[in-house]
């Protein structure tokens, strides 16, 4: 089943910034096992990063992270930077990870006489993000 | 190249309606969900609104177990979409018949455009107890 997509054209009009992306559930892969786990990786490794880090900036380029468990702590890195985020998680480490990106772009930013390692730094971090609000 | 797509909101409920002039209503939004035991089959509601959209997008939900080691227990792969105005908000919204949630815990939902990940919601999963 071919999913239905509401445009403005469609009777009646949906408000007019809105696209309704309505999948009927036929349409959905959905895969799951009753009662068991899939066997699967429960996160992609590595992953490609792209989330809302800060309400000012945007991920154009996604980073590709590695997520390392050990023990009860999950890592996310992202080496080209030597970035970290650490959590109890996945998520949770990508979540911090995400606020340690967004924190060294804004220290970066506008800083003058920067080593070479962090000219480096911030001109990958501007490569990959993009600031979209003051 | 699709953009990488913008999240605004990625929301769990009990059900949502969507009426005939494709309003959505969310029914019943909940963080934690109290069950009578496990394995527990549960209808919810899955919403997630986006925009900054233009090109094929191919989305993926991950619903991943949170306690002790990370397990993915269910995926839900949505049909691929062309999408044109990247300042229009797309919902991607659906109601899922029977999530099997296999323990207690809290669990993940892990959104993915074209395999990049663009967020996640959380929620726990509790026995109903007494």
């Amino acid at each position: 089943m071919t999913p239905t997509i509401d445009t403005l054209s469609s009777p009646p009009p949906p408000a007019p910034d809105n696209v309704h992306y309505g999948c009927p559930v036929s349409s959905v892969g959905l895969h799951q096992l009753a009662g068991r786990t899939l066997n699967l990786q429960a996160i992609p490794n590595p992953l490609w990063f792209a989330p809302t880090i800060d309400a000012r900036l945007k991920i154009e380029q996604p980073f590709c992270v590695r997520v390392a468990h050990d023990g009860g702590t999950a890592t996310a890195v992202v080496e080209e930077i030597n970035e970290f985020g650490y959590g109890a998680h996945a998520g949770d480490a990508l979540s911090d990870l995400g606020k340690t990106i967004a924190e060294l772009y804004f220290s970066l930013e506008k800083a003058t006489d920067l080593s070479d390692d962090l000219a480096r730094v911030r001109a990958i971090l501007q490569a990959h993000i993009r600031r979209v609000h003051p | 190249m699709a953009t990488v797509p913008s999240v605004l909101a990625i929301l769990i409920c009990e059900q949502i309606i969507v009426d005939q002039s494709q309003k959505k209503t969310l029914v019943s939004l909940f963080e934690k969900l109290h069950v009578p035991g496990f394995p527990v089959a549960q209808r919810l509601g899955f919403f997630a609104r986006i925009t900054d959209t233009e090109g094929d997008y191919t989305f993926t939900v991950r619903i991943v177990h949170l306690e002790d080691t990370e397990e993915l227990v269910g995926q839900m792969e949505f049909p691929q979409i062309h999408l044109t105005d990247r300042l229009a908000v797309v919902d991607v919204a659906i109601n899922v018949p029977a999530v099997v949630f296999p323990k207690p815990g809290h669990y993940e939902f892990q959104v993915y455009a074209n395999d990049q990940y663009i967020g996640r919601a959380k929620m726990e999963v509790v026995k109903l107890e007494g």
